[in-house]
């Protein structure tokens, strides 16, 4: 009798076990797993914070369902089509469906994010980038990505619109200097 | 040894119906169908898609390949390899891709719409415009307001250019 019972319990333990872990086991999305291992590690020299990883999509890890203090809208701007130069001290504005505007600037990465408890928008989006005199508007609203390299990834393409960028050619617009040491 | 299936009263009936091969394939009835099937004008469509363009089918939405309702255009997704979004005008192939798109969703419903001016709030595609059904995008029009006229004629063969125009026209909002 006891020798039949010690299986019942170590089945009832294991059972337990599982369904407790069932809820944890349910919060991993593999596809998202999957896209951010494609990332790769970080960047040599840059630990993690505000200048890391730019041009990549911040919000795959930055939101309720990633690992990183969650953000509303994020991305990096560059100063022309061609180039992977970054550009500091870009105003980026937004204005969405309710007329609710908010502005931040890119850092010395030529990112910026913003949290969801700064500017928690509503669709569509439009935004606009401006650093002295350029000033460059977005062509189509924002509605649901909150990360620009969701669409503006490189290269371009019949699907993506390529890296965001401020001016259309340095050969014949000033190309803005950047202010960072 | 051989499988007992129990099957009672009336669906013995339709069993036994199904096993002799009396009813019409499910092919048969696709083509019975798919013959009285009317989508809404082709002709028409540019102008309805140009306004799709920046309320749904931006590279975020219905601008994507996974999506069964898949729009092209100069403001998103594009069909040829050689562009790219916020270049070239829209072409006719990609006029004629997004209308394909657009009618193949739920022709039968679709064709009633157009044909017996059933109620249009029997398509997804206007429920999940005006938010009546979930829609991951959230609602895009009001009953009424220039996106759903320009879309509702349109589906209900009555296709008015004007509203199309006023939401195409759409300008980047002023930040004051």
């Amino acid at each position: 009798m006891m020798l039949g019972s010690i299986p019942r319990l170590a089945a009832r333990k294991v059972l337990g076990a599982a369904l407790l872990s069932a809820p944890l086991v349910g919060c991993f999305d593999p596809a998202q797993d999957g896209v951010v291992d494609s990332l790769g590690p970080e960047a040599a020299g840059v630990p993690p914070g505000p200048l890391h990883r730019p041009g990549q999509p911040c919000v795959l890890c930055h939101s309720e369902a990633g690992d990183a203090p969650p953000f509303s809208m994020a991305g990096t701007v560059y100063v022309d089509a061609d180039s992977l130069t970054p550009i500091d001290d870009v105003t980026v504005t937004f204005i969405d469906v309710f007329g609710q505007t908010f502005s931040t600037t890119t850092n010395c990465a030529g990112s910026f994010f913003l949290r969801p408890s700064d500017y928690s928008w509503e669709g569509p989006i439009w935004v606009s980038l401006q650093r002295d005199e350029v000033l460059r508007e977005m062509e189509t609203p924002i509605f649901r990505d909150g990360s620009c390299t969701g669409c503006h990834d490189d290269p371009v393409g019949p699907a993506s619109a390529g890296h965001v960028f401020l001016i259309d050619d340095p050969l014949v617009e000033e190309a803005p200097v950047s202010r960072c040491p | 040894m051989p499988i007992k299936i129990k099957v009672a009263g009336w669906s013995r009936v339709g069993f036994t119906l199904l096993l002799l091969g009396c009813g019409p394939s499910l092919a048969e009835q696709t083509r019975e169908q798919g013959a009285l099937l009317v989508a809404p004008s082709q002709e028409d469509f540019p102008e309805v898609a140009d306004a799709l363009q920046l309320s749904c089918a931006t590279l975020d939405c219905h601008g994507q390949v996974g999506r069964n309702l898949r729009i092209y255009g100069f403001g998103g997704l594009r069909l040829s390899d050689i562009d790219s979004p916020g270049g070239d005008p829209t072409t006719d192939l990609e006029y004629l891709a997004s209308y394909d798109s657009l009618v193949g969703l739920e022709p039968e419903a679709l064709s009633r719409v157009v044909t017996l001016q059933a109620d249009p709030n029997q398509l997804s595609l206007v429920r999940k415009t005006r938010g009546i059904e979930h829609h991951k995008g959230g609602q895009r029009a009001l009953t009424g307001d220039a996106l759903d006229r320009c879309l509702v004629l349109w589906l209900t063969g009555r296709f008015d250019p004007e509203p199309c125009v006023q939401v195409a026209d759409a300008s980047h909002p002023e930040i004051e």
